[in-house]
């Protein structure tokens, strides 16, 4: 059923429908759903269609609405080309960035200030707090048409808060790729920029496509342990990260775990004999970095840890540190690359992440590619 | 029957020292093969045969079981013997080290260090826990000098300072990235997991020298127990006694939670357990609490780590699941009250 909803984004990749790929994000959907009341949703999507169809444009491009689903996998009715724009996922700053839109953006959250060399043009936009606690009161004194926001933060309720004060919210799940397709799509249908979305989409195809081809091309399916940000905390089947290495081609040894962050034994992750390590990183300001900064100490720290000399992983070195910013978002197909990379290098010794990135970056960011990423970047 | 007034005194006497001893001639055995139970149990394949190997399976059990094994016992006995103590010279059951802020205080210190220079930085969170662990200390004991020293002022400073450490802790999580929060929730959940060969030579450090510090002023404590007139009359130094006892209950806590994160519920229930066992003598009930502890930790580590390997349960969620209904079972059968 929640599939369905899911393939109702235009322009599907081919790798999004390959059943090779665990559709495991669907449950999460399903059960995201219980969380909420749909009920006042449900109202206001009748209302918004009722109003759409006096308006005797029920399909029309020029019509006051544009449905799209959400991501809890809801129908929702939300008004085209809105001027004001309250974003808190910064995933959907840059979205909205490569639509040309960013000039609509009046409030951020706090993670986009603090990172003003990537953002210029949102110096002058209000921080309005943490992307999961934000300043209601900050976001209702903006006026703002739509409000941009995680799956699950902020909490349930901020719907309800942002509804007495006029104010729609949508909520996102562009840090997972396989959303990605759909929550491009759904906002270049409310911003009219069909096109840009589709050309993002189609070089994100493009890219995806050649990491199939590489991953298909390797026998090996390498077992992995991915850790995130705390110490012997385990990225299980929910995480993001899982789905990053199924699409690389890597078995993630914790992926008898559901948890995103699963406590484990350190006797366990040496038992499994990993080939190879990758660990989530949350390093701010990568842009701004000229070299690995803290992520080459962390790196030290990994390698010496007790035991870790008789693994596979550790062995040959194979320990990398990844940040959020090749990992969600718009560029979290770089992040994939980079998987791949590690994990197969006989079939992607031409495949260079940083070249993708760049390309990203400057084509559609409009910024000059810089930074470090992810360590070690070679 | 005969009323017990008939028995001859020191017969009577002999008969209870004799089931004192036995009580924790027991519980050492017990905690022997739990902790060989401990050593053999894992997530891995690696048991007690590996003890001559030199390779993966040497490594886990010589490099991570046996430290965790040993930071176990260590903290265990230094928790409860620390709680033993708290709850003597304050005369008070609820109390223990972490009545007078000390986990919250050590929390503080980590998250600072988390937030100030990554969880990577081992020192940085150990020794940011120790220093505020101290601190707290250090500062309710001062304020307890400066008025006179009764065991409500100090307890009242402690769950003030406690709240004040926890509201620090809260602002840092909120100000911290989410990769800083994880590292301190983690933190706060407890895990011997941490636990290395120098770690535990410092943990050793402080809570081996303690014991017979604190063994030795069993007979104060008793003292201190009638009453502080009382235990001065009879010679006791009351407000130096309640300071030293304070200070190293505090060193031993601090030692121990150190380098493993928050393990709250032993320092509490461990010298209940003990108590229950061998009654109030600090001369029992300090090593009898030193050996509830240490098998309070064990069983939980080892049930925590094995019981839905390879998840890893932390050892501060198991001990409440495991120590709470046992303490209530012991509890209930006794028909006097114990305290």
């Amino acid at each position: 059923m929640r599939h369905g909803t899911t393939s109702s984004a235009r322009q599907r990749p081919n790798w999004f429908a390959d059943p090779a790929i665990p559709f495991w994000p669907a449950c999460a959907l399903v059960r995201q759903m219980g969380r909420f009341s749909p009920l006042p949703l449900v109202l206001l999507v009748l209302m918004l269609l009722l109003a759409c169809a006096c308006g005797k444009n029920e399909q029309g491009q020029a019509g006051p609405v544009v449905v799209i689903t959400d991501a809890a996998g809801r129908e929702i009715a939300v008004k085209r080309n809105p001027k004001r724009i309250v974003t808190l996922n910064k995933n959907a700053a840059e979205i909205l960035r490569m639509l040309g839109v960013a000039d609509r953006i009046v409030g951020v959250s706090d993670w986009i200030p603090k990172n003003t060399d990537y953002w210029p043009e949102l110096a002058s936009a209000r921080n309005v707090g943490k992307f999961n606690d934000p300043d209601a009161e900050a976001i209702a004194e903006l006026k703002p048409d739509l409000v941009l926001c995680y799956q699950n933060s902020p909490g349930p309720g901020f719907e309800e808060k942002m509804a007495a004060a006029g104010i729609q919210v949508l909520r996102l799940e562009l840090y997972r790729i396989g959303a990605l397709p759909r929550d491009v799509d759904g906002l270049g249908r409310i911003f009219g920029r069909e096109d840009r979305a589709k050309e993002y989409l189609d070089w994100l195809e493009a890219r995806m496509d050649d990491i199939a081809r590489r991953v298909a091309a390797s026998p090996e399916r390498p077992a992995v342990y991915l850790e995130a940000y705390a110490d012997f905390a385990a990225c299980g089947s929910s995480s993001g990260m899982h789905e990053r290495l199924a699409f690389a081609g890597g078995l993630n040894i914790g992926e008898g775990m559901h948890s995103t962050a699963t406590p484990v034994s350190p006797e366990w992750v040496l038992e499994q004999q990993p080939y190879a390590v990758i660990k989530m990183c949350s390093q701010n300001g990568c842009y701004s970095q000229d070299g690995p900064g803290g992520m080459a100490d962390q790196r030290e720290a990994l390698l010496a840890r007790t035991g870790w000399n008789k693994t596979p992983a550790g062995k040959a070195g194979r320990v990398f540190l990844m940040t959020t910013d090749v990992t969600s978002g718009g560029a979290s197909v770089v992040g994939i690359a980079w998987i791949v990379k590690w994990l197969h290098p006989k079939t992607s010794a031409d495949l260079d992440p940083n070249l993708w990135h760049r390309e990203f970056v400057e084509r559609f960011q409009g910024r000059p590619w810089r930074g470090v990423y992810v360590h070690p970047a070679e | 029957m005969k009323p017990a007034c008939n028995k001859d005194g020191q017969a009577a006497y002999g008969a209870l020292t004799g089931r004192r001893v036995a009580w924790m001639l027991g519980l050492a055995a017990l905690l022997f093969v739990v902790a060989l139970l401990s050593l053999a149990m894992g997530s891995s394949a690696a048991g007690l045969r590996d003890v001559l190997r030199t390779g993966l399976d040497g490594v886990i059990f010589w490099e991570l079981r046996v430290p965790r094994v040993i930071m176990g016992l260590l903290v265990g006995s230094g928790l409860a013997v620390g709680g033993a103590a708290t709850q003597a010279v304050l005369r008070n059951p609820l109390a223990s080290p972490f009545t007078l802020g000390v986990a919250s205080g050590a929390g503080f210190g980590a998250a600072l260090g988390i937030v100030l220079a990554g969880a990577t930085v081992k020192w940085a969170v150990a020794g940011g826990a120790f220093t505020f662990a101290l601190v707290t200390v250090l500062f309710i004991l001062a304020v307890a000098r400066m008025k006179s020293a009764t065991p409500e002022t100090l307890v009242l400073a402690g769950v003030a300072v406690m709240f004040l450490f926890s509201a620090g802790t809260s602002l840092l999580q909120f100000l911290g990235t989410e990769q800083q929060i994880q590292s301190i929730v983690f933190w706060s959940f407890g895990n011997l997991t941490r636990a290395a060969w120098t770690d535990i030579l410092i943990a050793a450090g402080m809570i081996l020298p303690a014991l017979p510090a604190l063994f030795l002023r069993a007979w104060d404590l008793n003292l201190l127990l009638a009453g502080d007139e009382m235990a001065a009359s009879l010679g006791v130094r009351v407000d130096r006694l309640r300071l030293t006892a304070l200070l190293l209950a505090a060193l031993m806590t601090a030692g121990a939670i150190c380098f493993t994160g928050v393990i709250g519920f032993i320092g509490l229930v461990g010298p209940h357990l003990a108590r229950l066992m061998v009654g109030g003598d600090h001369r029992f009930l300090l090593p009898t609490s030193a050996l509830c502890g240490a098998l309070l930790v064990l069983v939980s580590d080892s049930l925590g780590r094995t019981f839905f390997a390879p998840h890893m349960v932390p050892i501060g969620i198991v001990t409440a699941f495991l120590g709470v209904p046992f303490f209530f079972a012991l509890l209930l059968r006794r028909k006097r009250e114990f305290w």
